[in-house]
């Protein structure tokens, strides 16, 4: 027995020593230490308990797309249109994007606010609004797409529905309480009720926010490349915005000692609870992934980058340039 | 130049002088072993003595009975003549004993100077007898308390011719005669001292034939104040003292009577009485004698109205009228020349003073005539004394002849005060005589006036033995000297100037040292005002000297406290050689010893001035060596001669460098080279200092020690750790602090180790403390310094200091150490060598390996805990792993980069799983060879093939906690905690290598093998993290229906294979984790969790079946649902009847109703076509048939339920 656990013990110092080396030989990249990963493991179990709710309370499609229309044309209201060439023009892109998305059921629509800010977003039911300084922030059509497909992202893996969904929920079963027990007073308080615990709700799963962003992230690249756009594309245009807008402006020193390391790991998961986006270069570095992971699957295929097209406004349905510098192959 | 001076004078005064103190000092030591040889032979003497007195009492007691009888049978005729035949009979012993010194006083030929009056006065108290007493000498009683006058009485003679040996002895058998009652001694012979307050004195004619005696002074007695020999009488005649002495007859120390009386007729051994021999121990002063009791005495019998109205007032104005009359001569006053001014002064002063001794013959007047006498004597000496130095009345110009003038009224007046005997009286002419030296113009000649003065005063004082009065004459003199005279103390005489201030203030402090002195020498120094003679006078002539101090001359003043220093270095040698401090008890107080004129006081005086004058006189390094130099001297000396006192002196010199380097580690900034290295400029001047102070501490004697000693050992060593804690903080950066305090923490235990001074330890784990609080702050929560070295020399130092202490201590010798402090060191030395080695791989190694660098240390520190027995080794490999575990949650899910292929993730998370699982598999070895007896596990028996410990080395048992022996009972309670991280870390490398959603498969996995291992080595723990992970694993996959979020159902989805193959993977795992769980409960089970053992199989079966159908819904959505369904639900029942389990089958029937309600209600509304129809018939075949099978096995079945 001494003997098997003197092996063992060599083994084992063989193992540690032994990987360490391994490790030091190979390629490595600067990683971030902190609590990243206990905060995931920790947000994913919050998300999977919230899921199982969500799941057997779901809103039906078209409850989905009524509240999504009645949002959009209080914004349509509120900001001005732009002209109905580019109307149409993002419109004809997006809907090459909704054809791959898993919820065929909903009705997408795209609109182009007459605003300079670099923005985008979605609303339930298939709302996609993008303003017109995103719209000249691209520089091709396949940027366009990954935009627009991030935002179609939102909409069909239920983020923009689960925001509400609750909301949703609560005035469902305040109007029936209201109708069976009769009174106004039943429904304000069963509404007031459960709007408080929409509130504790939304603050709760605030922490992952971010993750969300990054499955979106992911699906919308997924669409843009199932549409046949350049995969690069969305990685170039979170390098611009990255460049632009910064978010990560110069990457933090290495802590030098053991204790700015675990303040530093501190403040960091506690910031990022708050945060609903990732930094950008967090965003980028995470589709870089998704690439990686499906690079079996791109091989030898031959994608299109849409330059000419973006700039007349042109959409690739109607006319695909077939010169070398619009397409891009694996 | 100055230093040179300085320089000179260490070397050409204070080292001889140091050497002449060892030398008499060594002197002194010697004496005091003759002296103790002498009192022995003299001791011897005195029994041979006795014993030959006795023998010659016993013969002429004989001689007596035999005459006797002859006389009676008339052999012999019988003397005429003889008024009786019954003589005397012999004294006692004891009695012959006690009136020896009077018979030797007896036998002394008469000279022609009268008998010293004192010693003769003196009452001779009885002595307790030093034997039991003879039959023939019963105790002394009360009555016989009556001293004896010194003096024989002729009349008592013995026959014979022989010395009288027996006077009216007390305690005689025979009654005394009337005529001679206790007889007091003359008032006129003895000062007037009465036998006891309550007995009045007889009448001179009462003393029986006086001894030569001078004659009277034709003054009354004038009164006295109760002084210290009277009451310290009355004490003695205090019937419970009486009492108090004859119950203890050991007690034989001679009183201070007896002391007077054996100096008044020599010392057996022919010195002079009092001097150079060792004075008899002090006396506290007599109870009642403060200040208000003294004037209560001195008015008893008095009105206190005649005492001030006829004494007090009388002084006044005698005062008052000499001050007038010194003005008078002072004054220039037309009318009369010099020559009227002296003669009116003669005049006055002749007249008080023949006043003065006309009236005191009347004895209403006696009080009365003492300010006559006293203002007429200071008339007469202020005239003199104006007859040269004062302008207006100067008829000498001689300052030869005014002076002797002055000398001569001076002596007159002392030799008229001391007839009187009276302190108050000369204490009053003292008073007067300063007082016209103040009112008087500055002069030389009224420098020199005070010369003679001074003389007269401490002559009579110490002739009289008064002790007031040169206390009076000091604060007179110094007072005198600075209010007229303080700046000519440092300026230059001026040419032709009789005498310098400074001589004459120089000649005033020698004269009364000297007086201090002489009393030290003849042991009178027990009263207050003589004991307040030396530091009265070291103050006051310090004081004067520093009022008017140049400010121009910054060597004046060290020069001047340098060479007072020098001045009380002689003193203190004198007072060492004079009351050599053997002569004190051993328990007295030091205050005590000083006042009393030993040299304690005098060379702390010398310390003082000269390490103030060398604060004056220096600074920076030549300060701090001055200060050593000092230290040291009084340090070897006190080694040499053994005077603890000396050495706790230099202790107190050397703090003042401490202090002085303290201020310069504040103050000073600047720094220099020293070979080749760069440190403060102190830095070589607090080494020194440091390292005196060790060396010091090292040669004090260690536990036990003398007196002070223990105090000198902590001073020196602590100061000296505390300047070297501080100068290494000011040369070392903040990093390196730690490791050279730590180091410095380590020499000191080891001197605590292998000397027996526990100080040493104690500054050692104070030093310790705060290294490895230092270490903390300084490497661990700070930045490390831009040098490659500095975390190897900053932490890999302490690793190997406190390793090695660690190991030092807790398996080789603990030396001198108490044993109670072995185990704490070493367990606190292995925590800091410990936390130093994680805090250095930390500080070394890439964030991602510091996890498995840590883990080594961990299997180290385990293996020497379990190998040898070290339980605090063990409780480090518990804190390490943790630590691991938490470092690899931190740093090494989230790490980056790749080895080929293999992610960094992987190649640092497994082995750290290795590492969990063999600790804990070395754990469980180990509880359980505990706790099969194997091990020693509560019980500290050591196991076999361990090394010895410190124990073996000291013989003493050593606390449990520190015994080597197994794992203890709590240890092994706590030790499934460590099945929990392997598990974490598994589930959370599954999490990050394969993603969200597609880490399942692992869960699944995890879980599986979990449920077989924890099955299988009946480990409920594993168990229950299965049944966890199963749980999560389960809502995962409902939440995200194995599709991660780049997948997508239709064009796009090149992982589908994949998705499948993970769903059909997590749902066989499932099933298999079910049928790993027993059917039924297990007794041989440990019966950890096992309720949720049995519902868990069931919830196994449940979640794969659900997890299935979830999938088939998404593969096979659309109309083909049901079929695909209703097969599923048929796979069930068919495993659950071949496998023979309850749970599958259940699963298969409501999955079975589910698919009808669907085709019922779903299906029948929305399906179109074949796919309608097909459904239905394919759905209904499958229920038929397991309604068929149903039926066929029932009887089985009926088995199974």
């Amino acid at each position: 027995m001494k003997r098997v656990r003197t092996i063992g013990l060599l083994m084992l110092l063989v193992l540690l020593i032994g990987s360490a080396l391994v490790v030091t030989l190979g390629r490595s990249r600067p990683s971030p230490v902190g609590f990243q990963a206990v905060v995931e493991m920790a947000l994913d179990a919050q998300r999977d308990l919230d899921q199982v709710g969500k799941q057997a309370t779901r809103i039906s499609e078209a409850d989905e797309m009524r509240l999504g229309e009645e949002i959009a044309r209080r914004a349509r209201q509120w900001w001005p249109m732009a002209s109905s060439d580019v109307q149409d023009y993002v419109r004809e892109v997006g809907r090459r994007l909704a054809r791959h998305v898993r919820r065929p059921g909903i009705r997408y629509t795209f609109h182009v606010i007459d605003d300079g800010l670099v923005n985008a977003f979605a609303l339930p039911g298939g709302q996609i609004f993008l303003m017109r300084g995103m719209l000249q922030f691209v520089e091709t059509e396949a940027e366009l797409a990954a935009v627009l497909g991030h935002e179609i992202a939102h909409v069909d893996l239920r983020h923009c529905i689960d925001l509400f969904h609750y909301e949703l929920l609560v005035k469902k079963v305040a109007g029936a309480a209201g109708r069976v027990f009769g009174g106004d007073l039943t429904e304000f308080v069963i509404q007031a009720t459960g709007q408080i615990g929409v509130l504790v709700h939304r603050i709760l799963t605030m922490g992952y926010q971010k993750q969300l962003e990054f499955d979106a992230d992911e699906q919308g690249w997924s669409l843009a490349v199932a549409a046949g756009y350049d995969p690069e594309a969305a990685m170039a245009t979170f390098a611009r915005l990255d460049d632009q807008f910064g978010g990560s402006a110069s990457p933090r020193p290495p802590p030098r000692n053991p204790a700015a390391e675990i303040a530093g790991a501190i403040r960091t998961a506690a910031g990022s609870y708050f945060h609903s986006h990732p930094p950008t270069i967090e965003r980028l570095r995470h589709l870089r992934q998704v690439k990686q992971a499906n690079a079996a699957g791109l091989a030898g295929q031959r994608f299109y980058i849409g330059r000419w097209n973006l700039r007349h406004l042109t959409p690739r349905s109607r006319e695909e340039r077939s010169t070398s510098d619009e397409f891009r192959t694996y | 130049m100055p230093e040179i001076l300085f320089g000179l004078f260490l070397v050409f005064v204070v080292l001889p002088l140091w050497f002449i103190i060892h030398t008499l000092t060594r002197l002194s030591s010697l004496r005091r072993s003759l002296e103790e040889v002498g009192q022995s032979l003299g001791a011897q003497l005195s029994a041979v003595r006795r014993e030959l007195a006795l023998s010659r009492q016993r013969y002429r007691r004989l001689r007596r009975r035999t005459r006797r009888l002859a006389r009676h049978l008339g052999l012999l005729p019988r003397p005429e003549g003889r008024p009786s035949e019954a003589s005397p009979p012999p004294p006692s012993a004891s009695a012959s004993r006690r009136e020896r010194p009077a018979a030797r006083s007896a036998r002394r030929p008469p000279t022609g100077a009268p008998p010293r009056p004192v010693p003769a006065a003196r009452p001779i108290p009885p002595l307790p007898p030093v034997a039991p007493p003879a039959p023939s000498a019963p105790p002394v009683p009360a009555t016989a308390a009556s001293p004896l006058p010194s003096a024989p009485l002729p009349s008592l003679a013995p026959e014979g011719g022989e010395p009288a040996a027996a006077p009216a002895t007390v305690g005689a058998p025979e009654p005394s005669p009337p005529s001679a009652p206790p007889v007091p001694s003359s008032p006129a012979v003895d000062g007037g001292s009465p036998l006891s307050a309550a007995e009045p004195s007889p009448p001179p004619s009462a003393v029986a034939a006086p001894p030569p005696s001078p004659p009277p002074l034709p003054v009354p007695p004038v009164p006295r104040p109760p002084s210290r020999p009277r009451a310290a009488h009355r004490a003695r005649l205090d019937p419970e003292t009486m009492a108090a002495t004859l119950e203890n007859p050991v007690s034989i120390e001679p009183l201070p009577g007896e002391e007077a009386s054996a100096a008044a007729i020599g010392t057996l051994d022919g010195r002079p009485p009092g001097f150079g021999r060792r004075p008899p121990p002090d006396e506290p002063p007599p109870a009642g004698s403060s200040w208000f009791e003294q004037l209560r005495a001195s008015l008893s019998g008095e009105e206190w109205e005649a005492v001030v109205g006829g004494s007090w007032l009388n002084k006044l104005g005698a005062l008052i009228l000499v001050i007038g009359l010194a003005l008078f001569l002072n004054y220039s006053y037309g009318h009369l020349g010099p020559a009227g001014r002296v003669a009116t002064g003669y005049a006055v002063g002749l007249a008080l003073l023949g006043a003065g001794l006309w009236l005191e013959r009347q004895e209403r007047y006696q009080i009365f005539t003492l300010g006559l006498k006293g203002g007429g004597w200071a008339a007469l000496y202020y005239t003199s004394y104006a007859v040269h130095a004062i302008d207006a009345s100067r008829l000498i110009e001689s300052p030869a002849l005014g002076m002797l003038l002055l000398v001569g009224v001076a002596a007159a007046m002392i030799a008229h005060a001391l007839q009187y005997r009276s302190e108050p009286m000369a204490c009053l002419a003292y008073f007067i005589g300063y007082a016209t030296l103040v009112i008087s113009p500055r002069s030389d000649y009224s420098l020199l006036a005070s010369l003679p003065l001074l003389a007269s005063l401490l002559i009579a004082s110490y002739r009289r033995e008064w002790d007031q009065t040169p206390l009076l004459g000091l604060i007179l003199s110094y007072a005198c000297y600075a209010l007229g005279y303080g700046d000519v103390f440092w300026r230059p005489p001026l040419p032709g100037a009789l005498v310098s201030g400074k001589a004459i203030l120089v000649v005033h402090w020698l004269a009364f040292e000297a007086f201090d002195l002489l009393e030290v020498a003849r042991g009178r120094r027990s009263t207050g005002a003589a004991r307040a003679i030396f530091p009265v006078n070291a103050v006051g002539f310090i004081g004067v000297a520093l009022l008017h101090a140049p400010s121009g001359d910054p060597y004046a003043l060290p020069h001047f406290l340098a060479m007072t220093g020098a001045g009380y270095l002689v003193s203190t040698l004198i007072r060492a050689w004079l009351r050599p401090p053997a002569g004190f008890a051993p328990a007295t107080p030091i205050l005590e010893r000083a006042l009393a004129g030993s040299y304690e006081g005098a060379v702390s005086l010398t310390t003082g001035l000269l390490a103030v004058a060398l604060w004056l006189r220096f600074t920076g390094f030549r300060l701090i060596a001055g200060f050593l130099l000092l230290a040291e001297m009084l340090f070897v000396t006190g080694r040499q001669t053994r005077q603890s006192f000396l050495r706790w002196l230099g202790l107190l010199v050397y703090e003042l460098g401490a202090l002085y380097g303290f201020h310069l580690m504040v103050t000073v900034e600047a720094a220099r080279e020293l070979f080749g290295l760069t440190m403060k400029a102190w830095t070589p001047g607090l080494g020194l200092l440091i390292a005196v102070g060790y060396l010091d501490a090292l040669l004090l004697p260690g536990e036990p020690a003398e007196e002070f000693d223990g105090q000198s050992r902590a001073g020196f060593s602590v100061a000296a750790t505390l300047l070297a804690v501080l100068c290494l903080a000011s040369n070392l950066r903040g990093q390196l602090h730690g490791v050279a305090w730590l180091a410095l923490a380590l020499i000191l235990l080891e001197v605590a180790r292998r000397t027996t001074r526990p100080e040493f330890a104690w500054q050692a784990y104070g030093v310790g403390a705060l290294a490895a609080g230092t270490m903390v702050v300084q490497n661990l929560a700070r930045d490390a310094g831009p040098a490659a070295w500095e975390p190897w020399v900053a932490l890999g130092g302490p690793v190997l200091l406190t390793g090695f202490t660690a190991w030092r201590l807790r398996f080789g010798q603990s030396g001198n150490l108490p044993l109670d402090h072995v185990p704490p060191v070493s367990d606190l030395s292995a925590d800091v060598a410990v936390g130093a080695l994680l805090g250095l791989l930390w500080h070394l190694l890439p964030p991602g390996l510091v996890a498995l660098g840590w883990g080594v240390v961990a299997v180290v520190a385990g293996e020497i805990g379990y190998g040898w027995g070290w339980p605090r080794l063990r409780r480090h490999l518990q804190v390490v792993l943790a630590l691991t575990f938490g470092r690899a949650v931190m740093a090494n899910f989230t790490l980056l980069g790749d080895t080929a292929g293999l992610s960094h993730r992987v190649l640092t998370v497994v082995p750290l799983l290795a590492l969990f699982i063999y600790e804990w598999l070395r754990g469980a070895e180990e509880a359980s060879a505990s706790a099969s007896g194997s091990g020693d596990g509560d019980d500290g028996a050591p196991l076999a093939g361990e090394p010895s410990s410190a124990s073996e080395a000291t013989g003493q048992p050593l606390p449990a906690t520190f015994r080597p022996g197994g794992m203890t009972l709590a240890e092994r309670d706590w030790q499934w905690w460590w099945l929990y991280p392997p598990t974490i870390m598994a589930a959370m490398l599954f999490r990050f290598e394969f993603g969200r959603v597609g880490m399942v498969t692992g869960w699944a996995l995890l879980t599986v093998g979990l449920v077989a291992v924890g099955r299988r080595a009946r480990l409920g723990h594993l168990r229950a993290q299965s049944y966890l992970l199963a749980v999560m694993t389960f809502l995962r996959c409902w939440g995200t229906d194995f599709l991660p979020p780049s997948a997508l159902p239709g064009a796009f989805d090149p992982n589908r294979v994949d998705r499948l193959l993970a769903g059909i993977a997590v749902v066989l795992a499932f099933f298999i984790a079910q049928f790993q769980l027993p059917r039924r409960e297990d007794p041989a089970d440990d019966g950890q969790l096992y309720p949720f053992d049995r519902q868990f199989r069931s919830a196994f079966c449940v979640m794969g079946a659900l997890i299935l159908t979830k999938l088939i819904y998404h593969e096979v959505s659309g109309h083909a649902l049901s079929i695909a369904w209703g097969c599923e639900a048929a796979l069930l029942l068919a495993a659950g009847f071949a496998l023979r389990d309850r749970p599958l089958r259940l699963s298969g029937l409501f999955l079975l109703f589910f698919c009808v309600l669907k085709l019922l209600v779903y299906d029948f509304a929305n399906l179109e076509g074949a796919w309608r129809y097909l459904s239905f018939c394919l759905v209904g075949a499958l229920v038929m048939g397991i309604s068929w099978a149903y039926s066929r096995f029932r009887d089985k079945l009926r088995e199974y339920f």
